[in-house]
């Protein structure tokens, strides 16, 4: 595992600097720059966590919960269904919690 | 043919994930899957219910359709690039989660345990998914991004609030695999 993420990451930051170093544009033209991430602590700390108690309990992540569905596991629907309530859970809670 | 067909190694599918990442951004779109939860939910008619749902979902239809990608990807995967053999998980993980009560585990993807519709329709096994479906999207939402959109493009871009994110993704697993998991099972 830590294998997989370190090689991809890896070669993320080699494709990702090629692309600025040689200013390489877009297929839509444009030249590639990723929008920064707000700087924050507290929403990135907290919500990984909560993020990674469903990761280690469902034992897939936003991606591969449809891939195994593509596999044949029919059940993820139920942890995508239940995905898209915490999503909207959070939607509706995001102005109270801190940020 | 034999090496197609068998789990490929971490050399070769970690590479692959960097590819697919670089491919979106090289045509003008980012690695996010979570996205698609929030657009999901826009789709289902959330707006009403709060702001955070009122967007153009239909800006993110590529997004959706890489979701479909997933999916297809998915069943090429067993159907066609698998003979069956079981992954290639560590002697002592192996062993860990047969104390913990689960036999078999890597011969099957995902563990029967949790996710056979035998074990759903009882109410512990259907709160599990429930629970653990709802912490994912809940804190994908709430950290801004999941495995795809900070540990791999994040990273990537070497961006401090993807790192303190993934630190967080890390927190949460080893608490629910070392201390939660063993009270739940």
């Amino acid at each position: 595992m830590y294998g997989i993420i370190g090689s991809a990451v890896g070669l993320g930051i080699l494709f990702l600097w090629v692309f600025k170093k040689f200013k390489v544009k877009s297929t839509e033209g444009k030249e590639i720059n990723l929008p920064p991430k707000e700087k924050s602590f507290t929403r990135y700390i907290l919500g990984g966590t909560i993020f990674g108690l469903g990761w280690a309990l469902a034992g897939a992540c936003p991606g591969p919960m449809y891939i195994l569905l593509g596999t044949g596991i029919s059940s993820m629907l139920l942890v995508i269904a239940a995905a898209m309530l915490g999503t909207f859970v959070y939607g509706l809670l995001k102005n109270k919690l801190p940020h | 043919m034999d090496v197609i067909l068998q789990p490929w190694p971490w050399f070769v599918s970690g590479p692959l994930i960097a590819i697919t990442m670089a491919t979106l951004v090289f045509f003008g779109k980012t690695f996010g899957m979570s996205s698609n939860l929030r657009t999901l939910c826009s789709i289902g008619g959330a707006g009403k219910y709060a702001d955070f749902f009122k967007f153009d979902w239909k800006a993110q239809k590529w997004n959706l359709t890489v979701l479909l990608g997933a999916i297809i990807g998915g069943f090429i995967a067993v159907q066609f690039l698998s003979d069956g053999s079981s992954i290639d998980l560590s002697t002592s993980t192996i062993t860990d989660l047969k104390n913990l009560g689960f036999d078999n585990a890597g011969a099957t993807l995902l563990p029967s345990e949790i996710y056979s519709w035998d074990n759903i329709l009882t109410l512990k096994g259907f709160s599990i998914l429930v629970i653990a479906g709802f912490l994912v999207g809940f804190g994908t939402r709430y950290a801004g991004g999941c495995t795809s959109g900070h540990a791999i493009t994040g990273l990537s871009n070497l961006q401090l609030p993807s790192l303190i994110a993934v630190v967080g993704f890390f927190i949460g697993g080893l608490i629910m695999t070392h201390f939660l998991l063993p009270l739940i099972f």
